[in-house]
């Protein structure tokens, strides 16, 4: 069930009619929550849902084990509740990759290998509540939370719907709580929360839907040119960021409408001007995560600039990893790692230049990551990165320019509007004239846009 | 215990959600007005591959030629107008279609271009055996035709509410006079590959006046269907005949079909359903008897279509056959 479908307009009409009626009583809303969300969940494929149930009361146990627990058998069942998380994404996730990667190898060394292929389907969403109910345990270790111990506000915290998916991955201490006390839906809650839907569709529906066929067009090019995959690269910048922006904003508003309040997951990116404030703006709730449990724990900057680079290097190569099992997902990830090790390195030069000489810089950075993340394998990746220096141009040239100005320029111009308000909520702070104005024809382009049969989001693979 | 509160009244509500979708009817209705009073741009079919050809050949059809092809997908996809032209010496224009219509549809066409066309003039039949086994049109893309044809937005009568809410809202207007105008439309899979956008698919068909299909054939086993002419289309091709004036000369061919899906009687089928053809049109049609039933499956695209090879082959033995028929040097 995508959140841009009839289907789910008429799942939350149905469901806000129920969240009304059981508006006096805290467990009523949480079990009706609950069930709304196995339901929106058991759509993909039901027979996944038992994997979620199971893995989130596997941790619900283990996070009050762990709370109750001391010493070494605290470290232990700390381990067991990351094995087993961690198993889980490497069952589903990994084990195809390992495999294929293990056979290649053996190939290479002269050798057959000689086991079948294996197609494990991919739960959706498997990454996302994975590292949320997992990084529940690791805050209760931590000592950052209590542990709970109402088993149905947990599990509705692990499968809340609006962000079930893909994220934002929500830390235990700030939407727990929200699962304990009363919520309040006032008239701004609603006038926000709209606004963050009806953005959040513009950005899916009017941006990267349509910026997705101009980069499948260049990325499947048999012979790469210059100009196609600097405008492939464009397009799937735009794509991947209209696409996982606007089912974050989704999350956002559909959850404020619901009274609950999720953290912001992206804050304007490409206006970074340095590869640092870059990865605080893109999936904050996921670098965040690796921050506190990766970055962190493998010492930081606590132990000098060697170990820093080190641990920045590392932490982006797990972040890729993350992403999805292939190699050029972990390029990617390397990639980034090595620009941020390499930025921290030139800190003292780099911090003097003006913003309008860094700016393109993390554009580029950003954009060749982005050629590594779109491509379907590495061999795709160098020949595009070849032809990056042949200065030729595919014959649609004009034609994808004017296609990329279309979407480019509405997306940019709310994206400068919303730096200049500083707040996402910038369009339903306007007068009331502006604001339905605004809102209107952002409506009307997402009606021009829209399909029929509904494009699936991109995060929804990892 | 209280879960939660609702902190508004139903006048706010409405305050604060009704607006913006007000602004949307109001940009629905002006769109309307604006359309009615003809202040939008003229509407143009591109937004997809078969409306983009539909509409290009339309266009094309007003240009003089001395051999006029016409016919289905196969006759765009098989023949290369341009290598015919130069190998028989003659001006060609192939108004090849991608979609769904019927024999009069290619008939008007044909005689858009023999009015263009000063002296004598040819139109040549090209249609794949599917065609011929097909006993109607698509309804709705004859209609289509019908409307670019006379300028217009190939609207229809909406069927599903989506159609419903487009056509209420002016989404669609929106699509085909201002966006078809501003920009091209992006084509997906294979032809997405070679060609990118709408307007190259324009481009290549003026420019080689035919179209190459990238697609890779595989064959894949189905139930054969024996070939036979639908009885329902004597009808239509005695109205294609006597849409075409009667000093201009008619040849009727079919293209091939990939070896492997050929039945053991496919040859003696072809035959016969070129002579069933014939007959129905009668007096002076010229039947291209000596073009392949089938070629290798290493010469297709798909089972309707020749790869880039297979056209130029088969392009060639049409302009055999039509120089044999006394067309050419």
């Amino acid at each position: 069930m995508l959140f841009n479908s009839g289907t789910f307009a008429l799942f939350f009409a149905a469901f806000a009619g129920l969240y009304w009626l059981v508006r006096n009583s805290l467990v009523g809303r949480n079990r009706l929550i609950l069930a709304a969300s196995w339901l929106f969940y058991g759509w993909w494929d039901w027979r996944f849902l038992g994997l979620l149930i199971g893995s989130s009361l596997l941790d619900h146990r283990l996070g009050i084990a762990v709370e109750e627990a001391t010493g070494t058998r605290r470290r232990r069942l700390v381990a067991f509740s990351v094995a087993v998380n961690l198993g889980l994404l490497g069952v589903f996730k990994y084990t195809g990759f390992f495999a294929e990667s293990l056979a290649a190898l053996i190939r290479s060394l002269g050798g057959t290998p000689d086991w079948p292929t294996l197609n494990i389907v991919l739960p959706v969403g498997i990454s996302f509540y994975t590292f949320q109910s997992l990084g529940y345990v690791l805050d209760i270790d931590h000592g950052r939370i209590k542990a709970c111990r109402d088993r149905v506000q947990f599990l509705a915290f692990v499968a809340f719907f609006p962000q079930l998916v893909a994220g934002p991955i929500e830390r235990a201490s700030r939407l727990l709580p929200q699962f304990q006390t009363p919520r309040v839906i006032t008239t701004d809650s609603i006038r926000t929360g709209l606004w963050l839907v009806i953005l959040g569709l513009f950005r899916k529906v009017a941006v990267a839907d349509p910026c997705g066929a101009l980069a499948d067009i260049a990325f499947a090019q048999e012979h790469h040119t210059t100009a196609g995959v600097v405008l492939g690269v464009a397009a799937f910048a735009l794509q991947i960021y209209g696409d996982f922006a606007g089912y974050s904003d989704m999350a956002r508003g559909i959850a404020r409408l619901l009274g609950f309040e999720l953290m912001e997951n992206f804050a304007l990116p490409y206006f970074a001007t340095g590869l640092r404030t870059f990865w605080r703006r893109w999936h904050i709730s996921l670098s965040e995560w690796l921050r506190d449990n990766i970055y962190i724990p493998l010492g930081g900057n606590r132990f000098g600039d060697f170990r820093t680079l080190r641990n920045l290097f590392v932490t982006m190569a797990v972040g890729g990893f993350w992403h999805g099992a292939s190699w050029h997902f972990v390029a990617w990830g390397a990639w980034h790692g090595l620009a941020l090790v390499a930025a921290f390195a030139a800190r003292p030069l780099a911090g003097k230049w003006p913003a309008w000489v860094r700016w393109p810089l993390v554009v580029a950075v950003v954009g060749f990551g982005w050629l590594l993340f779109r491509v379907p394998d590495l061999s795709t990746a160098r020949s595009m990165i070849l032809a990056l220096g042949d200065g030729t141009a595919p014959v649609w040239v004009q034609s994808a320019c004017i296609y990329l100005a279309w979407f480019s320029v509405p997306l940019l111009t709310l994206d400068l509007a919303q730096s200049r308000a500083g707040s996402p909520d910038w369009g339903a702070r306007l007068d009331p004239i502006p604001r339905a104005g605004l809102q209107g024809v952002l409506l009307f382009a997402i009606a021009v846009a829209w399909k029929r049969e509904p494009a699936t989001f991109l995060y929804f693979q990892f | 215990m209280k879960s939660h509160a609702y902190n508004f009244t139903p006048t706010g509500l409405v305050t604060v959600a009704g607006p913006p979708f007000a602004v949307v009817l109001l940009i629905s209705g002006l769109l309307h007005l604006a359309g009615i009073v003809g202040l939008l741009p003229e509407p143009r079919s591109v937004q997809d591959m078969d409306h983009t050809v539909l509409s290009h050949q339309i266009h094309a059809s007003a240009t003089p030629a001395s051999i006029a092809l016409i016919g289905d997908s196969s006759c765009l996809m098989d023949v290369s107008g341009r290598l015919l032209g130069q190998e028989l010496r003659r001006p060609v224009s192939n108004l090849g279609t991608m979609s769904l219509l019927d024999l009069t549809a290619f008939a008007s066409l044909a005689s858009n271009a023999v009015s263009a066309t000063k002296g004598s003039a040819t139109v040549v039949l090209l249609v794949h055996p599917d065609f011929l086994m097909r006993p109607t049109a698509d309804p709705r893309v004859l209609c289509d035709f019908q409307a670019i044809r006379q300028g217009a937005s190939p609207s229809r009568e909406p069927e599903v509410p989506a159609e419903w809410a487009a056509s209420i809202l002016a989404t669609d207007l929106f699509r085909d006079s201002i966006e078809s105008t501003a920009r091209s439309f992006p084509l997906s899979g294979e032809f997405g590959r070679r060609y990118g956008f709408t307007d190259q698919i324009r481009a290549a068909i003026g420019r080689d006046l035919g179209l190459v299909d990238p697609r890779k054939y595989r064959f894949v086993r189905r139930e054969a269907r024996p070939f036979e002419v639908s009885p329902r289309l004597e009808g239509q091709f005695q109205a294609l005949r006597g849409l075409l004036p009667t000093h201009v000369r008619l040849d009727v061919g079919i293209t091939p079909i990939p070896e492997s899906e050929a039945e053991a009687d496919f040859g003696p089928r072809h035959s016969r359903a070129l002579k069933t053809v014939s007959e129905w049109i009668g007096g002076d049609v010229r039947i291209l008897a000596d073009l392949p039933a089938y070629l290798p499956d290493s010469e297709f695209a798909t089972r309707t279509h020749l790869s880039e090879e297979g056209r130029l082959r088969f392009t060639r033995l049409l302009a055999k056959n039509l120089s044999a028929e006394g067309l050419g040097r």
